[in-house]
């Protein structure tokens, strides 16, 4: 059932990871014919997300290949290795020993009953997390893209504090449950974070502190070291540099992004990271963007400093523009093209994974099974890591297990020894988790960054290399890098306009009201909707809502 | 949404390319037909609501958007599905031999927690042609060895029997996802919304 | 290209969207038509139930449809035996769940779903329990559904301990729900009823916690209103607990005065020393209330006829309670007058608590010198404390907000008012003597409170405050009063000063009368 690929295209893009869906998402959007092929049998790339049997053939097949095999077409992850922490036992009670439905709690784990939920498993290479207000969460909905995907609120922001893990309280209902702050700490966290909320309107009230770091001005504000810690290193996730403008911008942005899903800033994809490329690619498909998995490009010509054409099985291709993700390079062509040009290098990343039995931190922070928990770690040089836990109900692992990702930025190539002392603040808390394995890799940054700037000169004009991973928790720097590629390519168009929803797609010719208007039945009055006092109904709710509150206040009197 | 699962079913359509997913689908919700392309192009999901039981319930139908053509259909594409529809032609055998290796996709990708009792539903599409190539008896046959999934001869052109397909899908995923309901495996999930009525009404950030 | 996508422009999707309406429309009208004429015809069948459901699963709030609805399911279920009737109204009661997934707002479906289930054979009554947790997990605030909840809680009897904990979850998980505070209020007088005063709403040791909670809500946002209404309620700042304020008859004249506004003309009186009162008789001292704080009847009385060692006055009211009051007996007839009770007395812990809060106040005043509610909660926690000893400093606060909060000076000048009244009016009333001035004079008076009280006071001196034009009303209570004093304050039309039968001396000297006005002023005076 292979039928030939139409062999000429307005964009070929290599490579299904973050950037390259973008990309691809948007040429499809404004009309472009797209191929859109990838290498590996998977979505994502750099970016995927595995299930536990193909995230250990995966992280083996890194491990048994040298890292500079040029042969390979995958090459942005190296250094990897995983160990199993638990053997099987000699004597371990039989899985159906245990009464059910106390499995989540008296499960003893071997590597065999893990692994035979592995279908269970959704392990991201790469992943993030999403401010509710941040760039990606309105280029989803601008797009229209966002019907695609679902979504779980982070449940807690952690922080670490002699050696506790406890919930920074970010939102209002956070501050008003807490136990680890007193009332007048309370009424301080809630005025500093009002105050930050007004530095546009108020410069004033920071006017002696402007070139000062932040943290000197949260100590100038008479606030408690509880609440310093918590708002320096868990909300605005600065450290003791950090200038009073960029703390304050960073906890804006937090606050900013409260209050709209959950109780924390942040959203985390339902089955993992590696479903948003796939999303992208959707919309690219259904604008008619062609999908090709397992396809490499085995030959390029070129002509004027540009591709012609490239190979694909035994077709010749015709391109005007070629993309190519990260992790993929073009056979015979050593020399990338320039990206954007923009922000920091991609990559450089050490990355742990570790799979446990029981989660970090006390039972209130994992409450029926845990959600999502977040954490910063900060160091002595800055930049930190991000510690992200997910439970089973991020559709990511199963039920009594728990994954905890580590991301550091890489300071060598050892990517275990980078991590090891994040690993060990987890390690020596009054509730450290329970490791049953473990991953750990480096994902190297994208040809490009790598190589920096000054090759472009030789570039050929009509390729453009994405950038991969960036050491950031949301995906700001990678839009942008979408974004840059796309407007080079297409100066000229509109970035994602909103796709249509599918009734506004005209299918046929002919306008599709479903129901002849000239006969009124039964079933045509059981069909149709009827919305006509809707909009007014509602008004007079929220007016009757006010009223009622005010009786209430009376009311309460009365008793 | 805590209650997504009460009025809403996602079903989606499999089997190979150009055995009529999408005009399927156009036929059930848009009563159209349209024999003018060949590959999917713009077909993403169709929403309708049906009357299932005297419940009312929207169900989306998932196109494959063309991804199967050259296998590669990602399993985003499969995550919470309600129903599974399988689909071939019933003037190319090909097409029916593959609904095996759609069904086991399926059940690869999708893992559901139940995979023995999963709804699934096959279409024989196409009947309306002469150069029938596949009996019905033969596709009843493959039908019950899979656990009795429910059967189907189906015309998008000429509407036959879709109607009728469809509400039996509605229903069966409805009848599944009471069982699911108890599980209630992942609650709380967020569907991102630019309607600003998504907002929950405790607008509870510091903006105090 | 082939294939290619084509969406439609957003003029082409809006006269598709109009077109889409008016079938709606058209639909709808078909409806109604057809059920209005099934009514007429008596039809009230499955068919009805059918076109009734699709309109209202589309619109819950057509009244007239549930009403419709409800007659059918009547018609329908006299020939059916209790199971097939409980499946009936189960169908429905179904379909009034739908209606509220439309819209879980919606009164109409809210009530229909009182209905089946009184009406139903065997209604299932913690499934409606189940059902109000869920729609409060969408939306904490639906006060519809926490309305109907207390309903169906009711019948469930499900245990006051267990609302209470799901009243507190939801106040933990947002605390702005003034659902949730005004359950809260009357769920605790049942499971911690105070220990000895029938009065007092809830026990020390509850109250103790619940202040700490409701002042932590406040502090973490002092700009919601709901946690300051509990604050109140659980401080006793709320309406007065009805009582008897004052009686007093002379032979002329009787006055009858309440804590609260009642109509009394529905009230029975009963006394021990042979004086009958026709209820019709009583009149309201403002002309033409219906609940006024102090009623009179003029009358001519026998006095001195008998001599008992009490003298008691007893008053049945609408509450079905008899209210009574020990009169004395004087020269010109009888008197009696029951001290107002201004705030709760606290026991030890919750006084400890409360001074904690103070001094949680005091702590961020040094931060925030200007903040206002801080400034409100302190002066409020400190009359809560000591009255007495903290008048001045409370009383200060006051004055402080009314510069800094400019906004809300009319509240906390009332406020301020109130406090400055109490506090003369319990001195007064301690005395026991009514012929003794009461003199509230040179407190910056913006209104009058406690006017009941003082009906049956002979002077009352009002001079050098800031009484106006909209207080003079209260003046209607003075009933026996002789000599009122209100020079030095902002009066300005003459004729506001109410009638008050028994007034020898009025000064209204140093008010903002005009010339003009001083002159017919004077003719008014001279009339007493």
């Amino acid at each position: 059932m292979d039928e030939d690929l139409p062999t000429e295209f307005d964009l070929v893009v290599v490579g299904t990871g973050f950037v390259e869906s973008i990309v691809a998402a948007a040429a499809s959007r404004i009309g472009k014919t797209v191929l859109h092929i990838d290498p590996n049998d998977f979505y994502g790339g750099t970016w995927a997300s595995f299930n536990l049997d193909a995230l250990q053939s995966f992280i083996s097949s890194i491990a048994e290949s040298p890292a500079t095999d040029e042969s390979k077409q995958f090459n942005s992850i190296k250094n990897a290795s995983q160990i199993w922490h638990v053997t099987t036992p000699t004597a371990t009670p039989a899985d159906d020993a245990i009464p059910e439905g106390q499995e989540a709690t008296e499960k003893i784990w071997t590597k065999e009953n893990v692994l035979k939920e592995f279908r269970r498993f959704n392990v991201d290479l790469s992943p993030k997390l999403l401010f509710s207000c941040g760039k990606l969460v309105k280029l989803l909905i601008s797009s229209n893209i966002c019907r695609y995907a679902e979504f779980r609120a982070v449940d807690h922001v952690c922080t670490i504090i002699n050696g506790q893990t406890r919930s920074v309280p970010c939102s209002r209902t956070d501050v008003f449950n807490t136990k680890d702050l007193s009332i007048v700490e309370k009424r301080l966290l809630m005025k500093l974070l009002t105050s930050c909320m007004g530095y546009d309107e108020h410069p004033e009230e920071f006017k002696d502190y402007e070139d000062k770091t932040f943290l000197e001005y949260l100590k100038s504000v008479k606030l408690t070291d509880n609440i310093i810690h918590c708002v320096l290193y868990s909300i605005s996730m600065s450290n003791e540099q950090t200038s009073l403008k960029d703390g304050i911008d960073n906890t804006k942005k937090f606050l900013n992004s409260l209050g709209r899903y959950g109780n924390t800033p942040f959203l985390f994809p339902m089955y993992g990271c590696g479903e948003i490329p796939q999303c992208f690619c959707r919309l690219c498909a259904v604008f008619g963007g062609i999908y090709c998995l397992k396809r490499s490009v085995s030959n390029v010509s070129i002509a004027d400093a540009k591709v012609d054409s490239i190979k694909c099985g035994n077709q010749d291709i015709k391109a005007s523009n070629i993309v190519v993700g990260h992790g993929n390079i073009l056979p015979d062509f050593s020399i990338p093209a320039g990206g954007t040009g923009v922000g920091k290098k991609c990559g450089g990343i050490s990355r742990a994974i570790y799979i446990t039995s029981s989660p970090l931190g006390a039972e209130e922070l994992n409450s029926s099974g845990g959600g999502v928990n977040f954490l910063k770690l900060t160091d002595e040089s800055g930049t930190g890591a991000f510690v992200l836990q997910l439970s089973h109900y991020s559709g990511t692992c199963p039920k009594g297990l728990y994954l905890i990702h580590i991301s550091c930025s890489a300071k060598s190539n050892n990517p275990e020894a980078d991590i090891k002392p994040y690993l060990d603040k987890l390690l020596t808390t009054d509730h450290p988790p329970a490791i049953l394995y473990s991953i750990y890799f480096t994902i190297d940054a994208c040809l490009r960054c790598t190589s920096g700037a000054s090759i472009t000169n030789d570039s050929l004009s009509n390729v453009f290399v994405c950038c991969g991973p960036s050491f950031e928790l949301d995906y700001d720097e990678s839009i942008d890098n979408a974004e840059g590629i796309f407007k080079k390519i297409y100066p000229e168009d509109e970035f994602l306009p909103r796709a249509p929803d599918p009734e506004e797609i005209v299918i046929g010719d002919e306008d599709p009201v479903s129901v002849a208007d000239d006969v009124i039945t039964l079933d045509s009055v059981k069909e149709q909707i009827m919305e006509l006092e809707a909009g007014l109904l509602h008004q007079e709710d929220c007016m009757e809502e006010n009223s009622r509150n005010e009786e209430m206040a009376m009311e309460v009197g009365e008793e | 949404m805590a209650s997504r699962k009460k009025s809403l079913l996602k079903v989606i359509i499999l089997g190979d390319s150009s055995v009529g997913k999408t005009s399927l689908m156009n036929q059930y919700v848009n009563k159209r037909f349209s024999n003018q392309y060949k590959a999917t192009i713009g077909a993403d999901f169709l929403t309708k609501e049906v009357v299932v039981d005297d419940r009312v319930v929207t169900m989306q139908i998932w196109d494959t958007a063309g991804q199967e053509r050259f296998q590669s259909l990602g399993v985003a594409f499969y995550r919470g599905a309600d129903c599974c529809v399988l689909v071939f032609d019933v003037t190319a055998p090909n097409t029916f031999k593959n609904l095996d290796s759609w069904r086991d996709e399926f059940l690869i990708q999708a893992s559901p927690r139940d995979p023995e009792h999963f709804p699934f539903v096959v279409l024989g599409n196409k009947v309306d042609l002469e150069n029938r190539a596949v009996s019905q008896k033969r596709a009843q046959q493959w039908c019950q060895l899979k656990n009795d999934i429910p059967y189907f001869e189906t015309s998008a052109k000429e509407g036959i029997n879709v109607e009728y397909a469809f509400q039996t899908i509605a229903k069966n995923a409805l009848a599944q996802e009471a069982e699911v309901e108890l599980y209630n495996e992942f609650p709380d999930q967020i569907r991102l919304n630019a309607d600003r009525n998504n907002r929950p009404r405790n607008a509870d950030n510091c903006q105090c | 290209m082939h294939g290619r996508l084509k969406v439609r422009t957003s003029a082409e999707e809006a006269a598709r969207k109009k077109k889409e309406q008016e079938i709606k429309v058209k639909t709808y009208r078909a409806g109604m038509g057809r059920i209005f004429e099934k009514r007429k015809n008596g039809q009230l069948d499955d068919e009805m139930m059918q076109i009734t459901g699709q309109i209202l699963s589309r619109n819950p709030d057509v009244y007239t449809l549930w009403n419709i609805r409800k007659e059918c399911i009547l018609k329908m279920a006299e020939s059916l035996g209790n199971e097939a009737k409980q499946s009936l109204y189960d169908k429905d009661l179904g379909f009034t769940e739908q209606c509220l997934m439309v819209n879980p707002k919606s009164y109409g479906a809210w009530h229909h779903r009182c209905w089946i289930l009184e009406n139903c054979p065997t209604p299932d009554w913690e499934r409606e329990v189940a059902l109000c947790n869920k729609y409060l997990k969408l939306d904490e605030r639906n006060f519809h559904c926490w309305d109907y909840r207390r309903f169906v809680v009711k019948k469930a009897k499900v245990p006051a301990e267990d609302e209470l904990k799901y009243c507190t979850e939801k106040i933990h998980k947002n605390f702005s729900n003034y659902s949730s505070w005004h359950y809260r209020s009357k769920l605790l007088p049942l499971l911690f009823p105070h220990e000895t005063s029938p009065a007092r709403p809830i026990s020390e040791s509850k109250l103790k916690e619940e202040l700490e909670m409701v002042l932590t809500a406040a502090f973490t946002d002092p700009n919601d209103s709901s946690a300051w209404f509990y604050q109140r309620w659980l401080l006793g700042y709320s309406q007065p607990a009805l009582d008897i304020a004052a009686i007093r008859i002379s032979k002329n004249l009787a006055i009858a005065s309440f804590s609260k506004p009642i109509d009394l003309r529905t009230c029975e009186i009963e006394t021990n020393f042979g004086f009958n009162f026709n209820p019709d008789r009583w009149q309201p001292v403002q002309k033409g209330n219906k609940y006024d704080v102090a009623w009179i009847v003029e009358d001519s009385f026998e006095l001195g006829a008998s001599d008992l060692q009490q003298y008691i006055f007893k008053c049945r009211m609408s509450d079905g309670k008899d209210y009574a009051i020990n009169l004395k007996k004087c020269s010109d007839g009888f008197y009696g007058m029951k001290c107002p009770k201004f705030e709760y007395e606290f026991g030890a812990a919750v006084i400890e608590e409360l001074k904690n809060q103070l001094e949680s106040c005091n702590q961020l005043l040094e931060y925030e010198p200007d903040s206002k509610w801080t400034l409100l909660t302190a002066s409020l926690l400190m009359r809560a404390i000591d009255r007495r000893g903290y008048h001045t400093k409370s009383l200060e606060y006051l004055q402080k907000l009314e510069k800094i909060d400019y906004l809300r000076q009319g509240y906390y000048a009332d406020l301020a008012s109130k406090w400055a009244i109490e506090k003369v009016l319990e001195e007064w009333i301690e005395q026991g003597d009514l012929t003794v001035a009461i003199d509230l004079s040179n407190l910056n008076l913006a209104t009058i409170f406690y006017e009941q009280y003082m009906s049956i006071a002979k002077i009352v001196i009002l001079r050098n405050n800031c009484l106006s034009d909209r207080t003079a009303t209260k003046f209607n209570a003075f009933q026996f009063c002789e000599n009122l004093d209100a020079s030095y304050n902002q009066f300005s039309t003459p004729g506001v000063i109410p009638h008050i039968p028994n007034l020898k001396v009025l000064s209204l000297e140093g008010n903002k009368f005009s010339n003009n006005a001083t002159t017919r002023l004077e003719d008014q005076m001279k009339n007493l």
